[in-house]
C-alpha cells in the first residue's frame, strides 16, 4: 500500500474501511476505429465476464446514453459520437447483442438537454439512424426522462442507501424504477468539474430537470424544461421542487467541485447500475462537451483517438479500470489530477460501498492496463 | 465541369441579358489577362470600381458577352463619374452606398434616358420595395452569412445552444414576399477573418437559397493566386463556379411562393428588413415560414397557414385587422403582440436588431416558440444545428422545394426531413453529385426521408 493510499484510506468512514468492498471483473479492449464488428467484440466481452446472457435474459434492459449537451454543439465540426455523445455504431451493435441474449424490452433512456420532447427527435438531431435502431430488436423505446415524457403516470422516489451527502434520494421518471437490469453506456473523458466522466457519471443525467433544472418549479416539477441543472445541483442555489426531498443539510459547501463528485455517487447509488460500457474509440479530453472553455479545468479541450473498450458489471470497478487507462491513479486525493480540484468520485463510491476503487482488487480481462493505457491531460 | 453545361449556360445568359439573370462580382482588375478567371464560371456581370475603367478591359469584356457596370461609391459627385463611364461605354452603373436621394435619383434618370442598367444599392432601410422600383435592387448593408466569432474569439454558442448562424435569409424573405424584382447583396467578411473556400460557399448560398445573390467578392490575396493561376485557388474557384452554377440552373424554383403553415405579418417599419428578428430567430428554428407584409395582409395570404405571428398589431388598419379575426375564425391561431407593445422604427441604416428591439421580440418569442412548439409547419428538419433552409411550393402543396444550406466547414452527416403530408417522389439535388432519389418513409406527419451527407447545399424536391 502507498503512502496515497494510506492518506486516502484515512479519510473513509470506519465502516468503509472494515467493509470488503464490491468487486467484479472488467474487460478491456484496444479497438481503433467505429468500422469493427462491434456484435462480436461485445459478445466476447461479455464472456469474459461470464456471458450476456444470464445479466439480461427475459429482463427490461434500461440503457442510459451519454448525449450530453445541445446537439447543436461540435467539437471542431465532428460527428458527435466521435467525441462527446455515445456512438451510434456501439448502441446498435449493443442493442442486437442483448436481444439475441434475451432481452425482452431495451429502453434508451436520458434526460435531453433543455426539452423534455421525444428522445427520437433528439437523436435524430444528434444524426443517428433511429429507425434502424428501433426495429434491432423486438421491443425498442426511446425515453426522455427530463419529465414525465407522456410515458410516465409518475416520479418514484429512490433512495440513497448509505443515507447520502448532499441528498438522501432522488425524484426519477418512473422507467427508471420499471428496471430489471441497469445499463449506462459512457464515454471516456474528463470532466471539467469531476475530474472524470465514465459509468457513474454518465447516471447524473437521470435526474429529471423538471425537478432539478433552472427553470423547475418551486413546489411542482415543470413538464417543459428547458434549461440545465447547474442552480440545484451544481452549486446549491435552490431546492429542487418539494415533490422531492431537500439537501439533507443546505449549510453545506455550495462548492461545485465537492458537490458534483457525491451527487454523482448518490444517483448511481439510488439507481444502481449493473452494466457499464465505456467507449475510448474516439473521444474528447479536457471537458465532458465542446462548450468547456479554454481556460476550463484542464486548460483546452481536444479529439483524441484512445482506441479503448471497457465493460463490467460493477461500475466503480469499470470507472477504476478506465481512469486507469487514462493515465491517472484512481485512488488520487483531491489535488492530484484528474481530481486536482474536486473530490475522488471513486473514493467516494468506496465510502458509499459501491465496490473497490483499488486496482489490486478488480481482475482486468482482455489485456494490460499499462499496455493499452493513453494518456489525457495532467496524468502521469 | 461539363463542357454541355456551360455551353447551354452561355447560350442562355447570353441571349438573355435581362437584368434578372444577371450573376455579379466586383472585379478588382483592369487587365483584360484578368477575364481568364472567368473562362468556366456563370459571373456574367462585372461591377469595376473607377479607377479600374478602361476601354480596353471593356472590349474585352464584352467581347466574352460579360455585362460591365461602373461601380460608384459615395465621393465626389456622381453625374461626371457617370458620365464618363457612359462615354467609356459601361452597360450601366452601380450606386453602392449612401449617396443622397437627389443624386441618386439624377443617376437612375441619366441611365434610364441611355437605356443603361441602373442598380442602387443603398441603406437596408431604403431599399425600394414599390411598383416604380429598378429592376435590380439591393443593399451594401448585407452581413457576412455564416457563424461567425465574437470580438473576443469565442464562437456565437450559448453552453446549451446550437451556435447562432449569421444570415441575410430572414430579411431577403421580406423582401421576396415584397416584391419580384432581382436582388443584389453586398456583404464584406468581418476584420481579420480569413475567408476560406467554406466561407466564400456560405456566402454565396445564403441569399441563393432565397432567390438573391451574394456580388461575389474575391478576397484581394486570393484573387492575386488567381490571377497567377495557383492550382489551389483555381480548385477553389471550380467549387465556388460549382455551387453557383448550381443555383443558376435552379433559379426557376424561385418563381415558387414561400410555404409553410406559419405567416409572419411583419413589414419594413418593425423590423422586417433587420436582421435578427423574427423572421431569423424563426428561421434558425428551421421552421418554414411566410412573411405577409402589410400591404398583402388578405384573407387568401393566409391560405394554406394554420398559425400567424402578428408582429406589431397596432401598425396595422382596420381592415388588415378584420383580415386576421376572419383567419382566427376559420381555425387558425393568431399570436398577436401584448396591447401597447410596439416595435421601434428601425433607423434607416440599421442592420441588426439592437438591445432594445431584442428586449421586445423576447417578449413574444418564447410565446411564438411555445405555439411552434413540435408541430410541423411544412418540413421539420432533424441534425441540422449548423444549416438553414427556405420551403417554397405551390398553395396546393402538389410540389415542394426546401433548400438547405450548411454554414458550418464541415460536411453533415445523416440529415433528416419529415414533411408535412404525404409525398411518392422526393428528389435531393446537390452541386457535388448527380441528383438522386430518396427512399421515402411513413412518419407521424406524413413522409420521411434521410439524407446521408450534405456538404456544401442541396435541394430537395417532393412531389406527391
Amino acid at each position: 500500500m502507498t503512502r496515497r493510499d494510506l492518506i486516502a484510506l484515512g479519510a473513509l468512514p470506519l465502516f468503509a474501511q472494515q467493509k470488503k468492498l464490491p468487486t467484479a471483473p472488467v474487460s478491456i479492449r484496444k479497438c481503433d476505429t467505429y468500422n469493427e464488428d462491434f456484435y462480436e467484440i461485445f459478445t466476447r466481452m461479455f464472456d469474459d465476464l461470464g456471458g450476456v446472457k444470464k445479466l439480461v435474459a427475459n429482463k427490461t434492459v434500461t440503457i442510459k446514453l451519454n448525449l450530453t449537451g445541445s446537439p447543436g454543439l461540435r467539437l471542431q465540426g465532428k460527428a458527435l459520437g466521435l467525441t462527446h455523445y455515445s456512438h451510434p455504431k456501439h448502441v446498435l451493435a449493443m442493442t442486437t447483442v442483448l436481444d439475441r441474449a434475451g432481452a425482452r424490452r431495451i429502453r434508451f433512456v436520458e434526460s435531453a438537454w433543455g426539452t423534455a420532447g421525444p428522445l427520437a427527435e433528439y437523436m435524430l438531431d444528434s444524426g443517428w439512424n433511429v429507425r434502424q435502431l428501433s426495429t434491432a430488436a423486438k421491443q425498442v423505446e426511446f425515453l426522455n426522462t427530463n419529465g414525465l415524457g407522456g410515458f410516465a403516470k409518475k416520479y418514484t422516489r429512490m433512495k440513497v442507501p448509505h443515507g447520502g451527502w448532499i441528498f438522501p434520494a432522488f425524484e426519477f421518471n418512473n422507467v427508471y424504477a420499471e428496471t430489471d437490469v441497469m445499463m449506462s453506456m459512457a464515454k471516456l473523458k474528463n470532466h471539467d468539474v469531476c475530474g472524470v466522466t465514465l459509468a457513474m457519471k454518465n447516471m447524473f443525467g437521470c435526474t429529471p430537470a423538471s425537478i432539478y433544472g433552472n427553470d423547475s418549479g418551486v413546489d411542482d416539477p415543470n413538464e417543459s424544461p428547458t434549461s440545465g441543472r447547474d442552480q440545484i445541483c451544481h452549486v446549491g442555489k435552490r431546492q429542487p421542487s418539494k415533490i422531492a426531498l431537500p439537501e439533507l443539510d443546505p449549510a453545506s459547501p455550495r462548492d461545485a467541485f465537492h458537490r458534483m463528485p457525491r451527487i454523482s455517487v448518490e444517483v448511481a447509488s439510488a439507481r444502481p447500475i449493473d452494466i457499464s460500457f465505456i467507449d475510448g474509440i474516439e473521444t474528447m479530453t479536457g471537458g465532458e462537451g465542446p462548450w468547456i472553455k479554454p481556460k476550463g479545468t484542464f486548460g483546452g479541450t481536444a479529439h483524441v483517438t484512445p482506441g479503448l473498450l471497457v465493460l463490467g458489471t460493477n461500475p466503480v470497478t469499470t470507472d477504476t479500470v478506465g481512469t486507469a487507462l487514462m493515465g491517472y491513479d484512481p485512488r488520487a486525493p483531491k489535488g492530484t489530477p484528474p481530481f486536482h480540484k474536486c473530490d475522488n468520485m471513486l473514493l467516494l463510491a468506496e465510502e458509499a460501498g459501491l465496490g473497490t476503487a483499488d486496482l489490486k482488487n478488480i481482475e482486468v480481462i482482455g489485456g494490460k492496463i499499462e499496455d493499452l493505457r493513453f494518456r489525457f491531460p495532467m496524468s502521469a | 465541369m461539363r463542357p454541355a453545361i456551360f455551353l447551354f449556360l452561355a447560350i442562355a445568359l447570353d441571349a438573355a441579358t435581362q437584368p434578372a439573370d444577371l450573376v455579379p462580382a466586383r472585379w478588382p482588375s483592369d487587365n483584360p489577362a484578368s477575364l481568364a478567371i472567368l473562362n468556366e464560371s456563370p459571373i456574367n456581370c462585372l461591377l469595376i470600381p473607377e479607377v479600374n475603367w478602361s476601354s480596353t478591359f471593356l472590349a474585352a469584356a464584352h467581347a466574352k458577352n460579360l455585362t460591365v457596370l461602373a461601380l460608384l461609391q459615395p465621393g465626389t459627385p456622381a453625374l461626371p463619374r457617370l458620365k464618363r463611364a457612359l462615354e467609356l461605354g459601361l452597360d450601366g452603373a452601380v450606386l453602392e452606398g449612401n449617396f443622397p436621394e437627389a443624386e441618386a435619383k439624377a443617376v437612375r434618370s441619366s441611365l434610364t434616358e441611355s437605356s443603361r442598367l441602373y442598380v442602387e444599392l443603398g441603406l437596408r432601410g431604403r431599399i425600394p420595395l414599390d411598383p416604380t422600383a429598378p429592376s435590380i435592387i439591393g443593399t451594401f448593408q448585407g452581413v457576412w452569412a455564416g457563424i461567425n466569432p465574437h470580438e473576443d474569439g469565442a464562437a456565437h454558442a450559448a453552453p446549451s445552444g446550437a451556435p447562432w448562424i449569421d444570415t441575410n435569409a430572414g430579411f431577403l424573405r421580406f423582401v421576396r414576399a415584397s416584391t419580384d424584382r432581382a436582388f443584389w447583396l453586398s456583404a464584406a467578411p468581418p476584420r481579420d477573418s480569413v475567408v476560406n473556400l467554406s466561407r466564400y460557399l456560405q456566402m454565396l448560398s445564403d441569399p441563393a437559397m432565397v432567390g438573391a445573390r451574394w456580388i461575389i467578392s474575391f478576397e484581394p490575396s486570393f484573387f492575386a493566386k488567381l490571377l497567377a493561376s495557383e492550382p489551389k485557388a483555381q480548385k477553389d474557384l471550380k467549387r465556388i463556379n460549382q455551387v453557383l452554377l448550381f443555383f443558376e440552373q435552379n433559379r426557376k424554383l424561385q418563381s415558387l411562393p414561400a410555404f409553410g403553415q406559419l405567416a409572419v405579418v411583419q413589414d419594413t417599419q418593425n423590423g422586417a428588413l433587420l436582421s435578427g428578428s423574427v423572421l431569423d430567430m424563426i428561421t434558425v428554428k428551421h421552421t418554414p415560414v411566410r412573411p405577409v407584409p402589410f400591404k398583402s395582409v388578405e384573407f387568401k395570404a393566409f391560405d394554406q397557414a394554420k398559425m400567424a405571428v402578428n408582429v406589431d398589431p397596432q401598425s396595422l388598419d382596420p381592415k388588415q385587422r378584420q383580415v386576421l379575426k376572419d383567419f382566427t375564425r376559420s381555425g387558425g391561431t393568431v399570436l398577436t403582440a401584448p396591447p401597447g407593445w410596439r416595435m421601434p422604427v428601425p433607423r434607416p441604416d440599421q442592420i441588426v436588431t439592437d438591445a432594445e428591439e431584442v428586449k421586445k421580440l423576447d417578449q413574444i418569442w418564447k410565446e411564438v416558440n411555445a405555439m411552434m412548439g413540435r408541430r410541423n409547419l411544412g418540413v421539420r428538419l432533424f441534425n441540422v444545428s449548423s444549416m438553414l433552409s427556405n420551403m417554397l411550393g405551390p398553395a396546393d402543396g402538389s410540389r415542394v422545394v426546401v433548400y438547405l444550406v450548411n454554414y458550418s466547414d464541415f460536411s453533415v452527416d445523416s440529415v433528416a426531413a419529415h414533411l408535412l403530408g404525404k409525398y411518392s417522389k422526393i428528389t435531393i439535388h446537390w452541386p457535388e453529385r448527380a441528383p438522386k432519389a430518396l427512399v421515402p418513409y411513413e412518419t407521424e406527419d406524413g413522409t420521411g426521408v434521410d439524407i446521408d451527407i450534405l456538404e456544401s447545399t442541396a435541394i430537395l424536391i417532393a412531389e406527391k
